[in-house]
């Protein structure tokens, strides 16, 4: 698999954190659950981008914590939808009531309440994106998966720094 | 950590006061994390009327922000040692991997000193939590230390008077299949029992710090407490001490000059006990020459407190006015059970409840 090197250039003009894009991977060492994690690692490698910031998340509970202080918040984590494997979808908050089914969640609370947490907070950052993964079954090949999508996830991120750049710009 | 401390029993391995200390600060954000989420995701909204914490924190949302503070502040204790907050790596036989540098201990010890109120605030705010008056008869089970709040080492103890090693814990517990569950139930000489902070705090409440203990006093507990639904305010008390004992050993650090101790494998057999956030935690062992476990048994504290759960189910019902839905039935089910801390996958809404009416 020929990884890429790609530059995405967040907006440059403002040094400080509220300039700041972070990326959260949310997963585990575990199986497919690593999906989250290893787009991260791989995206870091590829990434090159001043103000990109980096985390790796086990649990949706840490969320609330973890998106404080930036412009703009992309999570990333494995998902079951009615697509095929490695299909990428990208979610822009608010969410429509049509693009997610509330499922059970391991951890307490899952990926969209912590969010719903974090909004109720008003620690919700101004933009914020979630990246699906599609899996289909536990089983499958976390990196596989993570490699074929790769180019999809890429091209997602840089639509979403644009878009965040330009919102940027109108508020100057 | 109780896997490494029973292969440093068995191969005799002396590890420095360092490690000692470090391994308790390691335990110090693990309860911190683990009591936090409970007592504000799963515990609170219960006793005060709300579905959840999202709909708790549009009336609470400076308790909710501390929770996640203080939950914060845990998870980066445990990162400090364990290269990560969840499944930690960075703990091995003789120490740890790594020593934390020194700017980085200090900033933590900056934000303990600083969460010191907030846990004060904490187990104030627990303690006037509305909660069942609902006494029962139980056994607690716990580690005791000769002198410190027991974390990672001590003799096991119950309030019914067993004073054993952990290497007698097979001779006096037993683990044994249900015909109505997947999960092993464990007894003590046949009857259930209690692990977990209230067990801790009952059997060890005059191992708190006094500052702790007269703030409990202030608030009108005291311990030892039969009330289950008391579970609440002995995780928040729990918490008060992590802050206070991780602030303690941080306080003056210093880099070791080793971070591990060098030791060799050994055959043989090993166990050990310790209190892992929802209670005493058990591991056996046996390691070739090599050092490779070719048997290993673990007994976790939600399976330790499965039995004594049920009991408590059957009790609460048969307590309780059966005149009301099944949302309301279902609810306080839930209620009774998530003063366990059962493992996070149990303790959210997960009740399947059948009603028999006549």
């Amino acid at each position: 698999m020929t990884e890429s090197c790609h530059k995405i250039s967040p907006p440059s003009h403002d040094q400080n954190q509220q300039s700041l894009i972070r990326v959260i991977g949310i997963g585990s060492s575990h199986g497919v659950d690593q999906v989250g994690w290893l787009v991260c690692d791989r995206l870091q490698a590829t990434v090159n981008g001043e103000n990109v910031d980096w985390k790796w998340c086990r649990t949706p509970t840490q969320l609330p914590q973890l998106i404080q202080d930036c412009a703009a918040v992309v999570i990333i984590d494995a998902i079951l939808s009615e697509h095929s494997t490695g299909q990428v979808i990208c979610l822009a908050w608010p969410l429509q009531q049509n693009h997610y089914q509330s499922v059970c969640s391991s951890h307490a609370i899952n990926v969209i309440e912590a969010l719903q947490l974090a909004e109720t907070l008003e620690q919700l950052p101004s933009h914020t994106y979630l990246l699906g993964l599609t899996v289909t079954s536990r089983d499958e090949n976390a990196t596989s998966v993570v490699d074929n999508a790769i180019p999809q996830i890429e091209h997602e991120l840089t639509r979403i720094v644009d878009r965040v750049a330009e919102h940027s710009s109108c508020d100057l | 950590m109780t896997a490494v401390q029973a292969f440093e029993n068995l191969c005799e391995v002396k590890i420095s006061p360092w490690i000692r200390a470090m391994r308790r600060v390691f335990y110090c954000g693990e309860w911190l994390q683990s009591h936090t989420l409970h007592i504000h995701m799963l515990a609170a909204p219960d006793f005060l009327g709300f579905t959840n914490i999202i709909e708790m924190a549009t009336q609470h949302a400076a308790v909710v922000r501390r929770g996640l503070r203080l939950q914060t502040l845990g998870n980066d204790l445990i990162e400090l040692f364990g290269t990560r907050s969840v499944h930690p790596v960075g703990v091995q036989v003789g120490g740890f991997y790594t020593a934390p540098a020194v700017t980085d201990v200090a900033n933590i010890v900056e934000r303990l000193q600083a969460a010191k109120q907030e846990a004060d605030d904490l187990v104030r705010w627990t303690a006037s939590l509305s909660l069942p008056q609902e006494e029962q008869v139980f056994v607690s089970v716990a580690l005791r230390h000769p002198t410190e709040y027991p974390m990672n080492e001590g003799r096991i103890v119950s309030s019914a008077g067993l004073d054993i090693d952990c290497h007698e814990y097979p001779a006096h517990f037993r683990e044994h299949q249900v015909p109505h569950s997947t999960a092993l139930h464990a007894l003590l000489q046949d009857k259930p029992y209690l692990v977990g902070p209230l067990a801790r705090i009952n059997l060890n409440h005059d191992r708190l710090p006094v500052e702790l203990r007269e703030l409990l006093t202030r608030c009108g507990f005291s311990f030892p407490s039969q009330n289950m639904f008391h579970s609440i305010v002995a995780r928040a008390a729990e918490c008060w001490l992590a802050i206070d004992e991780a602030l303690r050993l941080l306080q003056d650090y210093a880099s070791p000059s080793q971070a591990a101790i060098t030791w060799q494998a050994r055959a043989g057999t090993c166990m050990m006990a310790t209190e892992a956030p929802r209670g005493l935690l058990w591991h056996h062992y046996d390691l070739d020459a090599a050092g490779r476990v070719q048997t290993a048994r673990i007994v976790p504290p939600t399976s330790q407190n499965q039995a004594r759960i049920e009991e408590d189910l059957r009790y609460s019902f048969e307590n309780l006015d059966l005149n009301q839905s099944d949302d309301a039935l279902r609810l306080h089910g839930e209620t009774v059970i998530r003063n366990y801390d059962p493992c996070i996958s149990c303790a959210t809404h997960f009740l399947q409840l059948e009603v028999q009416r006549d």
